[in-house]
């Protein structure tokens, strides 16, 4: 029997709350969004990618899941990149951040990715979520780098947050150009790493629609589901 | 663990090493033992040389067993403090399952000495469980139901001034047994790396340790509790022989398994370490007497636990018939046979075993050889928790022959499979619309299969061995995954295998005949859990803390 709040019928539990905004802790956030990214249709090897984008860039201050959730709403028209040495051109419209960013991490140190020269990227859905790839690529990179899009920069390295994050114009979704710049470690050295800053909360909107695309990657239970993962016994003994 | 380890004779440690292709199978991983490098072992190593002091400033439980207690350890760090809340349930809510509502009893491991208005929150939330919010002043969170028949003889016998039936306390083992222990950032709690800097909770589940050890001493003082609301004067405490052999049960299903593949570099790294260990001892090249009186003490532990160890399920009560006999025969050649004189005598008795004791026998060998070696193996601790991120990137740069090279060196038992073939892929693992719960279905039986988690790892490696075939030596992998981004999660698998040879459990994990109680004995090993009794091929319980000492045992805050 299944009463109205019987929390075996739900999934992260979002329903019993009544607050406005909640706070997830990373491995929730990577976990929540790793789950909604595969739910939506990616493979498990990029939805891993973009839990972890989505815990990295909270843990830079910004609204990860937020932004997981809007790209996730488009990410089936956004194109695929073009990896090209210099400047990956967008050819068919703007490019998906996710799949831009995870190439730009892969091809770090080779010819088409970050390393010693300027790239730049054609108009790139929901920058932000570029910033932890390049952080990532950065390590490979040999250097740090500086990332500029419409009105934000970002510089970073192999840390875990951006040296330094600049988003008084942030354009927010729409798709910009980024020109992605190597830093020399001794202009990095010149950069004071800012201090972590809090998790922001998510919202409760934000969650429950993670959370529904989530769901789409569990299976509904039956009474063979069921029986099978429990013990063959009773528990009153 | 970089680097040959030299031994007092000069010889590498390396040459006595098992190799993952032995070690990582699930018939043989089914039948781990736990060791002194266990969890649970290092918690109660550190508890005491540290000096850490207990008590319970909080006891307000009612004559029905219903309130609310607080149990705190204070170290060198600061203080931890275990909140319990008591119920009064219903046998028919009792379920040890996942999607269970409600327990006999609710736990959340609080960080620092809570105030009433944390307990107050955590009133309104720790009994709901995973429908509840902690925040990150809590490290763990987590449940347990008694076992009914003992507890209720136990009180009845206390509260008439008897001890309990030693045979039926032995045969249970515990009071409670916990039906599920969370920790690492779950429903709010303290991210893993928020508290992995602290040396007392840098091991892997420290926090959940200590949530159970302090866990146990709350069974003990509801029974003793209750004994006095009923018996009144007439009421005697358990008996301290009773006591110790009394551990914490713990009853759990397949959501342990996935975790043992999401987490590759972690279980090298514990597996690597033990296997260390074990190439430590089998290296030394002479058995002192001390060490050798210490391993026929543990070996005559491991035979009397053996003794009381009973399993219902037929595979488990076949491996236990192994264990007995091999442990007996472990110990007359030990005592009658074998050469402590001999030329690296640890490594004679280890492939004397290896040739003569059933497999269950062999692991059990292991964790006795280890037993008496503290000074030579327990320093390895250290090397078993997992800086996970670091390892996540993929090195895009690799060339395709060389991705080739790893999957023929650590993929060699799957890449050959047919998957094709229904025995091969007649599972598949997915994740419940129930709580979450993850489970195990039958392909060709059920549906769900499009919804499959990717533990398929053997299906994977042989998916990407057949797709490589058409790349160039030379092809970086970055073109390849902007290709084939289907393949990108097992090409993280295999360069994480490649540095990390224990990382992957070499075994089709979707087989027909898989058995996903080898996967969970794994894990529960690790912890340090004894007595493995499943239920069913994907169910078990277990106990923890049996015959350890209780945090009052060690150091009293009233008595120091």
């Amino acid at each position: 029997m299944i009463s109205p709040n019987d929390p075996t019928r739900s999934a992260s539990e979002p329903h019993r709350h009544h607050a406005a905004t909640v706070r997830l802790s990373l491995s929730e956030i990577n976990a929540l969004c790793l789950k909604a990214a595969r739910g939506a249709g990616l493979g498990w090897g990029e939805a891993e990618e973009a839990g972890w984008a989505a815990s990295w860039l909270s843990r830079a201050g910004l609204s990860g899941p937020s932004i997981t959730l809007a790209w996730l709403t488009e990410a089936g028209r956004l194109a695929r990149p073009a990896p090209a040495p210099d400047r990956w051109t967008a050819t068919s419209g703007a490019q998906c951040p996710l799949r831009c960013g995870i190439a730009l991490a892969d091809f770090a140190g080779l010819p088409e990715g970050p390393g010693a020269r300027v790239l730049t990227l054609e108009r790139v859905a929901y920058p932000l979520m570029l910033l932890p790839f390049v952080a990532r690529a950065t390590a490979r990179a040999g250097s740090g780098q500086r990332v500029r899009w419409g009105h934000g920069e970002a510089v970073l390295n192999a840390a875990d947050i951006p040296l330094r994050l600049d988003l008084t114009g942030d354009a927010g979704p729409q798709a910009a150009d980024l020109v992605i710049t190597p830093v020399d470690h001794s202009d990095l050295s010149g950069i004071a790493q800012t201090a972590p800053p809090p998790i922001p909360d998510i919202s409760d909107a934000d969650w429950r629609a993670l959370d529904a695309l989530a769901l789409r990657i569990t299976v509904p239970s039956s009474t063979q589901s069921r029986a099978g993962a429990g013990a063959a016994g009773t528990d009153n003994d | 663990m970089s680097g040959p380890i030299e031994t007092r004779s000069g010889d590498t440690v390396a040459a006595f090493r098992r190799s993952p292709a032995e070690v990582m199978r699930l018939a043989r991983l089914g039948c781990s033992h736990p060791t002194r490098l266990s969890f649970l072992r290092q918690l109660l190593r550190r508890a005491r040389a540290e000096g850490w002091v207990f008590d319970r400033p909080v006891w307000e439980i009612d004559a029905r067993g219903v309130g609310r207690a607080v149990y705190r350890m204070t170290g060198p760090e600061g203080s931890l403090s275990l909140v319990a809340f008591a119920h009064d349930l219903h046998a028919d809510q009792r379920s040890d399952r996942v999607i269970a509502t409600a327990w006999d009893a609710t736990f959340t491991l609080f960080d620092g000495t809570p105030d009433a208005g944390d307990l107050d929150r955590l009133a309104a939330n720790v009994p709901l469980q995973e429908a509840g919010r902690v925040s990150p002043r809590e490290l763990s969170l987590s449940r347990a139901n008694r076992s009914v028949r003992l507890f209720d003889h136990v009180v009845a016998r206390l509260a008439a001034g008897q001890q309990p039936d030693a045979t039926m306390l032995r045969e249970t083992g515990y009071l409670m047994r916990t039906t599920a222990v969370y920790g690492s950032g779950k429903f709010g709690a303290a991210d893993r790396a928020m508290i992995a800097g602290r040396p007392a909770l840098g091991a892997p589940f420290q926090a959940e340790m200590l949530s159970v050890w302090l866990t146990r001493a709350f069974t003990v003082d509801l029974v003793e509790h209750l004994a006095r609301v009923r018996g009144g004067d007439r009421a005697v405490p358990l008996g301290a022989d009773l006591r110790r052999d009394l551990g914490v049960g713990n009853s759990t299903g397949l959501g342990m398994a996935p975790f043992l593949v999401r987490h590759p570099v972690l279980l090298n790294n514990w597996m690597m370490v033990r296997e260390e260990a074990l190439a430590r001892v089998r290296a030394q090249s002479d058995a002192p007497g001390d060490a050798v009186a210490g391993l026929r003490a543990a070996l005559a532990d491991a035979a009397r636990n053996a003794a009381d160890w009973h399993s219902a399920h037929e595979v488990q009560a076949a491996r236990l018939e192994d264990l007995r006999a091999g442990l007996a025969q472990a110990l007359t050649h030990v005592a009658h046979v074998w050469d402590t004189g001999g030329a690296r005598p640890w490594d004679a008795l280890w492939h004397w075993g290896q040739a003569h004791l059933p497999v269950e026998a062999q692991e059990a060998l292991l964790a006795a050889m280890l037993e008496p070696h503290g000074d030579l193996v327990d320093g390895l601790a250290c090397c078993m928790q997992a800086d996970e991120e670091t390892h996540f990137g993929i090195d895009g740069s690799m060339r395709a022959a060389d991705l080739r090279a790893i999957l023929q060196a650590h993929y060699g038992w799957a890449i050959g499979t047919d998957y094709d073939a229904p025995g091969n892929c007649a599972r598949f693992w997915y994740i419940s619309e129930e709580k979450l719960e993850p489970r195990l279905g039958e392909r060709f039986q059920e549906d769900g299969a499009a919804r499959e988690l990717p533990l398929d790892t053997g299906r994977q490696a042989a998916a990407l061995w057949h797709a490589l075939q058409d790349e160039g030596d030379d092809a970086p992998l970055a073109r390849f995954l902007l290709a084939h981004p289907e393949h990108r999660l097992i090409v993280r698998r295999a360069q994480i295998a490649a540095r990390h040879p224990f990382a992957e459990i070499r075994d089709n994990l979707i087989d027909a005949a898989m058995l996903p109680i080898d996967l969970l004995r794994c894990k529960l090993s690790f912890f340090g859990a004894s007595r493995f009794d499943p239920r069913s091929d994907r169910w078990v319980r277990i106990s923890l803390f049996q015959g350890a000492p209780y945090p009052d045992d060690l150091n009293r805050r009233d008595a120091s």
